[in-house]
């Protein structure tokens, strides 16, 4: 049911970054206690470990083709240790676009890797690329390195070429030739696709708000507060304009109040999960 | 609290969440777009990452569909760039066959802008329950977004006195899309 590096690539990468970064940021916060967790080896192990602890009892089958992906993450964790600052953009988001990149090469390897190396193969590449070119020019504008794309090829062949194999006859064979073989996919620099899976406004109607209020008010002052900010909420005694004035008030470096935002976040969502049936209540 | 606030924080919340995958009854996650949510529905999509991103792939199907069913009728879903129109008035309409846009500006007594859309019945007899509808302009600046209410009416405050949406109204698109 599952294709995990074809229709459900972006499931599979949005999980992963999320893992990823949850380890990550830990270990970024007790950077001041214990430096061994900052150490590329560590947080290798210790990815590769709740990976694979999940891939014993996932039944769908996600994190066991994760795996693969992380075959060259220690090599990636070191180069990260080099990446220059940029200024306004905070430490865990270059650590995400990054890591967004590295999945897509890997996926795009992975994948790449299953089609091996035969004359025949590479007729029906050139074939294909002259079909691509012709195409493309009637669609300026648009990555030749795109899933639109490759479903326009397929929808060509389709039509013109059924049947004939010296054209690929699916889907999934055009991504492979093109992941394999085309310069433009070797040099797509990831975009920001995730968003699409973030929005669950359609889930609001049915949250019970009181008990999404007791979870808030399980947390601690400072995080409340940051929460508070963050979302408007109007929950606390004393209200702040932006967060730009809260962090003025209270004199906090934009680093911490991420820190305490992304904690509580975690701590919320535990409590959340932890309160069972109660946080739901049926809208119809 | 304010539903945008809850519908913010819900969302961020459940961003963090880490798929288990340890419900064996999963892969036959589905919940149709168009029909109410089930409380076994509503439970699973909120425990499971996975089961929302089926969910969501399945609403920005209908979305498509949707659209594309507007389109092959010849319904507009944008408004093109109003250069003649008049920003002296209080009251500003702008229309198209799809939807038309009312914006009420009293900022000389005060108050904000507001932003009315209004839904023509073709649009609204394919709107899917659960969707939401966002007005933005080709320049990438979102106006409103939120659930129609039954006349098909959404309306908002715009605040930001520093964008100027009559200036934009003349050199951008408006276009509405459901999300």
């Amino acid at each position: 049911m599952f294709d995990w590096y074809g229709k459900d690539w972006l499931k599979l990468k949005k999980q992963s970054v999320a893992l990823v970064i949850s380890i990550w940021s830990d270990s970024m916060n007790v950077k001041n206690f214990s430096s061994n967790r900052n150490n590329p080896i560590e947080l290798n192990t210790e990815i590769m470990a709740a990976i694979a602890k999940r891939a014993q009892v996932d039944t769908l089958g996600m994190w066991s083709e994760a795996l693969p992906l992380f075959s060259q993450f220690e090599a990636f964790l070191y180069d990260c240790l080099g990446l220059p600052k940029k200024e306004g953009v905070s430490d865990t988001q270059m650590f995400g676009q990054a890591l967004k990149s590295y999945l897509e090469n890997s996926r795009r390897m992975l994948i790449a890797a299953e089609l091996g190396e035969t004359p025949a193969k590479v007729k029906i590449w050139e074939r294909l690329q002259r079909l691509s070119g012709a195409i493309k020019s009637y669609n300026e504008g648009e990555s030749k390195c795109s899933d639109a794309h490759f479903k326009q090829l397929f929808d060509y062949i389709s039509l013109n070429h059924l049947g004939d194999y010296n054209y690929p006859q699916k889907l999934s064979t055009i991504r492979k030739y093109f992941y394999k073989h085309s310069s433009a996919c070797k040099n797509l620099v990831a975009f920001d696709d995730m968003d699409t899976y973030s929005n669950t406004s359609f889930l609001t109607p049915h949250i019970n708000k009181e008990e999404l209020e007791k979870c808030l008010r399980t947390l601690g002052g400072r995080e409340f507060e940051v929460m508070d900010v963050e979302f408007g909420l109007g929950l606390s005694r004393i209200s702040y304009t932006s967060k730009a004035a809260y962090l003025q008030q209270k004199s906090m470096p934009v680093k911490e109040y991420e820190r305490l935002r992304v904690a509580a976040l975690k701590k919320l969502l535990g409590a959340f999960e932890n309160a069972g049936m109660r946080v739901i209540t049926n809208a119809n | 609290m304010q539903i945008e606030s809850i519908e913010k924080l819900v969302s961020s919340m459940l961003d963090m969440q880490i798929e288990t995958g340890d419900k064996t009854d999963l892969t036959s996650f589905t919940a149709d777009p168009n029909e109410p949510l089930s409380t076994d529905a509503i439970t699973r999509l909120i425990k499971s990452p996975i089961a929302r991103y089926q969910f969501i792939d399945a609403l920005n199907a209908e979305h498509g569909l949707a659209t594309e069913k507007l389109v092959n009728q010849g319904v507009e879903l944008q408004l093109v760039p109003l250069a003649a129109s008049e920003s002296d008035n209080t009251v500003n309409e702008f229309q198209c066959s799809g939807f038309s846009v009312v914006m009420y500006d009293n900022r000389d007594k005060g108050c904000p802008i507001i932003i009315l859309l209004q839904l023509n019945k073709v649009v609204l007899d394919v709107f899917i329950p659960l969707s939401i509808v966002r007005l933005y302009d080709s320049g990438g600046l979102e106006w409103l977004r939120g659930k129609p209410n039954q006349n098909g009416e959404v309306s908002a405050e715009w605040l930001d006195v520093r964008v100027d949406l009559f200036s934009r109204v003349k050199r951008y698109n408006l276009q509405i899309e459901l999300v």
